[in-house]
């Protein structure tokens, strides 16, 4: 089976995130502002081949190293998904157009 | 539908109100975009808002594509406002508020997994967040996000792995500690 970055449609992988811990990330570390500096934990390179929306076997996202990752990137899937659906305040257009002051003109 | 080149020379010959089409045509992705950036929708509205009236101000000076360019102006306000409130002293990633994407019906794992990534999304360099935010929250392709940051595919790709793999030593532990259990 092929996989794809559709995040409505990505598979459990087998783990389950049903029991993360319920205490919030304490005392998150800022990052350093200059994302050359920045270290991370790397990803198997299936799990970013996937989350690219390049076809993945489900083989390689099963195996030990990748399915506790693909499992948290599943649910992040989700719930970016969900942020995707958010829309703009009704309201906003209004008090844009009532903020419109100065007369443009074409500079050409 | 009116092409947006049309909209525009309708409100460059004096009909203001034309502009109100280009407002609500764009505003959804760009109040995402704002919001993946901030966290905050008070800010991101502020931001939207500035951008569209500075669009209008400036927008006799558009050349190619009008989406483009009221995004590039919104991104500029939210990195803006990034490079300001870390330059303050506000306690910003020590927020813990709830998430501003929070629903009633939420049951409490996904609601801490989401205030956990606003939260990891919060200590991301702003290169790193807005290319995660584009990617992963607006859904965007590599094509489409090098066309509006004027940046290759492959810097782009890079600046994306970089922000996942920073998100999945913040978040990792926890997380795949707790899916390892039986």
């Amino acid at each position: 089976m092929m996989l794809h970055d559709n995040p409505e449609s990505r598979p459990e992988t087998g783990a389950s995130l049903d029991h993360t811990l319920r205490t919030p990330v304490a005392a998150t570390p800022q990052l350093a502002d200059d994302a050359e500096s920045m270290a991370g934990t790397p990803l198997p390179d299936a799990v970013h081949r996937w989350l690219d929306g390049e076809p993945v076997s489900e083989e390689l996202l099963a195996a030990p190293e990748a399915a506790p990752v693909a499992a948290l990137w599943s649910a992040l899937g989700r719930e970016t998904a969900r942020r995707r659906a958010v829309v703009t305040p009704p309201h906003v257009a209004a008090l844009i157009m009532d903020r419109l002051e100065t007369p443009v003109v074409r500079d050409d | 539908m009116l092409l947006d080149e049309e909209i525009i020379a309708r409100v460059l010959a004096g009909d203001r109100e034309a502009f109100e089409i280009l407002v609500r045509k764009y505003s959804d992705p760009l109040y995402r975009h704002a919001l993946g950036m901030t966290g905050s929708p008070d800010v991101a509205e502020d931001i939207l808002q500035v951008s569209f009236i500075k669009a209008f101000q400036h927008l006799g000076e558009v050349r190619g594509r009008f989406d483009a360019w009221i995004f590039r102006i919104l991104a500029n306000g939210c990195k803006d406002w990034l490079k300001n409130i870390r330059r303050s002293h506000v306690s910003y990633e020590e927020d813990d508020q709830p998430s501003h994407y929070a629903t009633p019906d939420d049951d409490l794992d996904r609601g801490q997994l989401r205030d956990d990534l606003d939260r990891a999304l919060k200590a991301l360099p702003a290169t790193l967040r807005e290319a995660f935010v584009m990617k992963h929250v607006e859904g965007r392709s590599y094509e489409e996000m090098g066309e509006l940051l004027n940046t290759t595919v492959g810097a782009l790709k890079m600046r994306v792995h970089r922000a996942r793999e920073a998100l999945q030593k913040l978040l990792g532990d926890r997380y795949n500690d707790a899916a390892r259990q039986p």
